[in-house]
């Protein structure tokens, strides 16, 4: 069993509003990226993820380990006046920790509704994080290029 | 706050910061676009009205029922009598969106607090995550009143009689270069641009940098000057889901005074989507 498939049963193991409730436990439990990475923010806005409802810095930089040493570690900031964008980007963060770029890539789609939070969140917010994590999906691809050809841009 | 034409629907934070120990009279309501920002912390005392999830129809496009509205307010603890303080985040879209939906409900002690979540918060006044414990209190069936709200009938003839209509969305959105608000990917529509014959005055305009609503004759240079409204002018305004428009009705119908203003809330969402409905690209008639 995946950590996402882990994560999916702890969501699915409540019923309806509470799921938010563990939404909000992951929004409260994202890491915070370093403070080397913090500091880019205003000044280097490579790491901002645009099209997002809110306003996303994501950075991919490479791990330790993985399969073949390919792992690549998420670090995200989002600001605390978007919990429900935190707490996605949180079970992506959870979900993903030690895994290769590919991997990240091939993330479902559908996650929102594999977590059982489509009838609490509504059509509306969860198109919005569809369109979230389809870019978080292609950012993380094309990161990973990035440092495949010169491995420091991605620090 | 007194130049306004009713200055009793806009409340300071110091007011709401002197009252919130009233649960009696006074409710205190957080409404926000993010549905767990309440749950992150909020003004002690105040319960949370979302949006989308309590304020929309489960399965219609459309608000909930008087049935619901009157549950709603029940388990709330708040009663016809009940002055309900609104305030959230987003220079208070989602606040006074769901005021205007309370008055569709003909709750009409509704208040805004001027200068939302935001202002509260950096003014450094007091956040809890305790949810108030209140008292269910009797909501009698309302009866649903459409005085405040516009339909797409109502914004089709107001286009063809150049009637007073007021596009609150984006440079961008208005003239037709995109056909969602940056960064609202979801709400997309068909076509892009705007209701022929309407003044493109973004809902920005009204406020200051802190959310706070700008001053009475600022808001009439704004209304009455530049956009050329007249005062006993029966005005529509829109966006493309009403929170936005939710803001002006606000400011023309309370602090302006206007005597009738409708929020289109089915808005460039619905208009954009519509076969057949003429549209305007390019600035319009005035920008």
């Amino acid at each position: 069993m995946s950590k996402l498939d882990d994560i999916i049963s702890t969501f699915r193991s409540f019923e309806g509003e509470m799921r938010l409730q563990v939404l909000l436990d992951y929004a409260n439990g994202l890491p915070k990226p370093p403070p080397e990475l913090m500091a880019t923010i205003g000044k280097d806005d490579a790491a901002r993820v645009h099209e997002c409802m809110t306003p996303v810095w994501l950075w991919v930089v490479p791990g330790e380990g993985g399969e073949g040493g390919k792992s690549v570690k998420l670090f995200v900031h989002v600001g605390e006046e978007a919990p429900t964008v935190r707490g996605v980007l949180s079970v992506i963060v959870h979900a993903y920790e030690g895994a290769t770029a590919d991997e990240i890539a091939a993330m479902p789609e559908d996650l929102i509704e594999r977590l059982g939070l489509s009838p609490v969140l509504r059509m509306n917010r969860v198109i919005g994080l569809h369109a979230m994590i389809k870019r978080i999906k292609r950012e993380t691809a094309a990161h990973a290029a990035n440092a495949t050809e010169a491995p420091e841009a991605g620090r | 706050m007194s130049e306004y034409a009713n200055p009793e629907r806009l409340v300071s934070t110091d007011w709401v910061d002197k009252r919130r120990g009233d649960l009696g009279s006074v409710r205190i309501v957080e409404s926000n676009e993010d549905v767990l920002l309440y749950d992150t912390g909020h003004i002690p005392g105040a319960v949370k009205v979302d949006w989308h999830n309590d304020l929309q129809h489960p399965v219609l496009r459309d608000y909930i029922t008087p049935e619901m509205f009157a549950k709603l307010c029940s388990r709330l603890g708040i009663g016809p009598d009940t002055t309900v303080v609104f305030y959230g985040d987003k220079s208070n879209w989602w606040a006074a969106y769901a005021l205007w939906v309370f008055t569709m409900f003909g709750h009409e002690k509704c208040v805004l607090m001027n200068g939302g979540r935001k202002k509260w918060q950096d003014e450094g006044r007091p956040m809890t995550t305790d949810k108030p414990d209140l008292p269910a209190k009797d909501y009698p069936t309302p009866a649903i009143n459409f005085s405040n709200r516009a339909f797409r009938d109502d914004v089709l003839r107001y286009s063809r009689e150049r009637g007073p209509l007021i596009d609150v969305r984006s440079p961008g959105e208005f003239t037709g270069e995109l056909t969602h608000m940056p960064d609202y990917p979801q709400e997309g529509a068909q076509r892009g641009g705007h209701v022929p014959g309407a003044d493109n005055v973004p809902w920005a305009r009204a406020a200051n940098e802190d959310g706070t609503f700008k001053s009475r004759e600022e808001l009439e240079e704004i209304y009455l000057g530049e956009a050329g409204l007249s005062p006993g002018d029966d005005v529509i305004a829109y966006c493309r889901i009403g929170e936005r428009s939710s803001h002006t009705w606000f400011v023309l119908k309370h602090l302006l005074g206007f005597p009738r203003v409708r929020n289109y809330d089915g808005s460039w969402t619905e208009w954009g989507n519509l076969v057949g409905m003429p549209i305007e690209t390019g600035p319009g008639k005035k920008t």
